[in-house]
């Protein structure tokens, strides 16, 4: 590090203190391995793990919602999405031909073809199977029993061939044109109703007056039956609300706790699936400052005679002797070094604005993703216990621990999970993320920016 | 070095036994270092105990193929956190009642050759007299006759320019020859 320009006083100095050792106390060995066992390297850490395992449920729970909770929909919306085309054209050629070539074999053929069509999409819209009554789709054996219900529902549209001739194909054609939303879901709900009674399917399936009653009674039961008590997603515009969220911070200093307690108020602004959040709140923290005090110890005190005076007894006649003193504290002369350690509790002013996109938006359950700054002031710095000295006297007063800065900035990111509990009241969760764009601390090189794992809980009204 | 490697092998398992041997070998070593720059004993233990709490935070950045044995790694770590702790201090400090360390020490006249002296005199000695020094001439004193730091370093590390580093050398030196002096003349009027 340094050239030859050590003087023989420098070697002489650095050669005497070269194997110098002092041991220390021995209850410092005994803190350190506490101490160095409580500091295990982040991995180790059960609440690294404890967060891991609160995400992981999180995900699963959100994958659940997702992909789980509409297993019956989606299969329904399916049908909806595949037959109504299908249908529909079987239905049209089928009218066609039927009124313009009945006799013809080879049209037969292919009516016949239609119409395993037709009833092999409305079975395949039901897997439910009651006691083998019900057209399959899969295998053999159902491929058979479907051709015989084929045969049945040939005969059955002949016979309906003869109300159908009476309606022009045009007309035929535009009315199934604006039945064809319905038909999808009266397909389904035709077919399951029928099977959960037992029934076959009814012969006059796609064209009598008597299909459509039934189709319109199955359209408000399917209905009914699954939107569970008719809830909705609500469309509000607006929200107010309060939370509460706990936060659990790292890369504090020394003793600072952890964990900070945020609540406040909030207003969302929603338009289609996106949102707006912001508001105000109150974030409270905690932690500990360190002081080096250097003080001379006080000794005692003694009186000093200032001055005496005299002055004269009229009743005792004589003269009396008034002594006026001073009072001296002694110290001692060596400075002596203390250390103390004093509660503070930090008091800011919050205020978000969060940025947000619901991707998950059914009956009551709401999954979205959010994100945003949050700019976070320093309102006030509360000492929980000075510092008394008692009759010593303070020499110098250290500040060893860093003071917090009076403005931060933070972004989040998490998920939220809501659940209305009716149309206007939703019950929020948001598990997030944060990090601190610059440390809440006064300037430092030793100390790492930090961040933190918090959970929002909100109870919003819409309007 | 493959008994470092080892002690640091288990040290990072954190067994509290390998945790022990670390303290005991290199305790004595590092709490006189911490000594020669904060005196107060109280001070120094808390400086030692977070020093060898960051030394085993940082243990397994250590690679002993980077040249350089363990212990000076420990000590480089021990002299920074003790300088962190002078700067914070200092930074922060609300009141300073000044005493003797504004006033400069007289350039000794070599009465006595102190360099002889020196010779015989015994390292608890020796660190109680540079203890005795003002706490910024202690700090460049030891820093660069001690830890080997060249001027540069020095006013790097602690914020101020290379002149001053020479000048508190100076000065420290002076002062701590004087010291010496005093103590060969108390030890011949003794004798």
């Amino acid at each position: 590090m340094k050239g030859n320009n050590t003087n023989n006083f420098d070697q002489l100095i650095r050669a005497k203190l070269e194997g110098h050792t002092v041991v220390p106390p021995p209850a410092l060995r005994a803190s350190f391995i506490n101490n160095a066992r409580q500091t295990k390297e982040w991995y180790r850490k059960p609440i690294y793990w404890s967060m891991a395992a609160l995400f992981l449920v999180f995900s699963v729970s959100a994958y659940l919602l997702i992909d789980l909770s509409p297993s019956i929909a989606p299969e329904k919306n399916k049908t909806i999405e595949n037959k109504p085309s299908d249908n529909l054209a079987s239905k049209q050629s089928l009218t066609k031909e039927i009124t313009s070539q009945r006799n013809d074999s080879s049209i037969e053929s292919k009516e016949e073809e239609n119409h395993s069509d037709i009833v092999n999409n409305l079975a395949s819209s039901s897997n439910r199977t009651p006691q083998g009554q019900v057209i399959g789709t899969e295998g053999t054996n159902d491929y058979s029993k479907s051709k015989d219900r084929v045969n049945e529902v040939l005969e059955s549209e002949e016979q309906a061939s003869a109300t159908l001739q009476e309606k022009s194909e045009n007309a035929v054609a535009q009315e199934d044109l604006a039945n064809q939303k319905m038909n999808s879901f009266e397909d389904f709900g035709l077919i399951s109703s029928l099977n959960r009674r037992n029934q076959p399917l009814p012969l006059s399936y796609s064209s009598s007056l008597e299909y459509r009653k039934v189709k319109q009674a199955n359209i408000s039961r399917f209905k009914e039956e699954e939107t569970p008590k008719g809830f909705t997603f609500p469309r509000n515009k607006y929200y107010v609300g309060v939370n509460y969220s706990p936060e659990w911070m790292f890369n504090t200093v020394g003793d600072d706790k952890k964990l900070v307690h945020n609540a406040g108020l909030e207003f969302h602004y929603t338009w289609n699936d996106f949102i707006i959040r912001t508001g105000v709140g109150i974030s409270i923290a905690s932690g500990t400052s360190e002081i080096a005090v250097d003080y001379r110890e006080y000794l005692g005190h003694y009186t000093k005679l200032d001055s005496t005076s005299y002055v004269w007894n009229s009743t005792q006649e004589k003269v009396e002797a008034v002594y006026h003193v001073s009072d001296f504290k002694v110290f001692d002369t060596t400075l002596l070094y203390a250390k103390q350690i004093i509660e503070k509790e930090y008091t800011y002013l919050r205020i978000p604005l969060i940025f947000g996109y619901d991707f998950y938006k059914r009956s009551r359950i709401l999954i979205g993703v959010r994100t945003g700054p949050i700019l976070s002031v320093l309102l006030k710095t509360t000492e929980k216990g000075n510092y008394d000295p008692g009759n010593n006297k303070v020499i110098s007063i250290n500040n060893l621990s860093p003071d917090r800065v009076n403005t931060n900035w933070q972004f989040t990111g998490g998920l939220v999970f809501g659940y209305h509990l009716n149309k206007s009241l939703r019950l929020e969760a948001e598990p997030s993320i944060k990090y601190y764009f610059n440390s809440v601390y006064e300037k430092n090189a030793t100390i790492r920016k930090p961040w933190s794992l918090e959970t929002r809980v909100a109870l919003v009204y819409g309007f | 070095m493959a008994t470092d490697e080892g002690l640091i092998r288990n040290c990072l398992k954190g067994k509290p036994e390998a945790l022990g041997k670390l303290y005991d070998q290199y305790s004595p070593v590092l709490f006189s270092l911490c000594l020669r720059y904060v005196p107060q004993r109280a001070e120094a233990e808390d400086l030692l105990q977070e020093a060898f709490i960051r030394i085993f935070e940082n243990l397994k950045k250590f690679n002993p193929r980077d040249g350089g044995s363990f212990e000076g790694w420990m000590k480089r770590i021990a002299v920074n956190h003790a300088l962190n702790h002078i700067r914070t201090r200092n930074r922060h400090r609300i009141f300073v009642e000044s005493d003797q360390q504004n006033n400069l020490p007289e350039v000794v006249e070599e009465e006595y050759n102190p360099d002889d002296f020196l010779a015989n005199l015994t390292s608890e000695t020796i660190h109680r007299l540079i203890s005795e020094l003002p706490e910024g001439y202690r700090t460049v004193f030891n820093l660069y006759v001690i830890e080997e730091f060249t001027h540069r370093e020095i006013a790097e590390l602690m914020g101020c320019s290379e002149n001053t580093s020479k000048t508190q050398l100076l000065k420290a030196r002076n002062l701590l020859k004087k010291k010496i002096s005093e103590l060969q003349l108390n030890s011949r009027y003794e004798r």
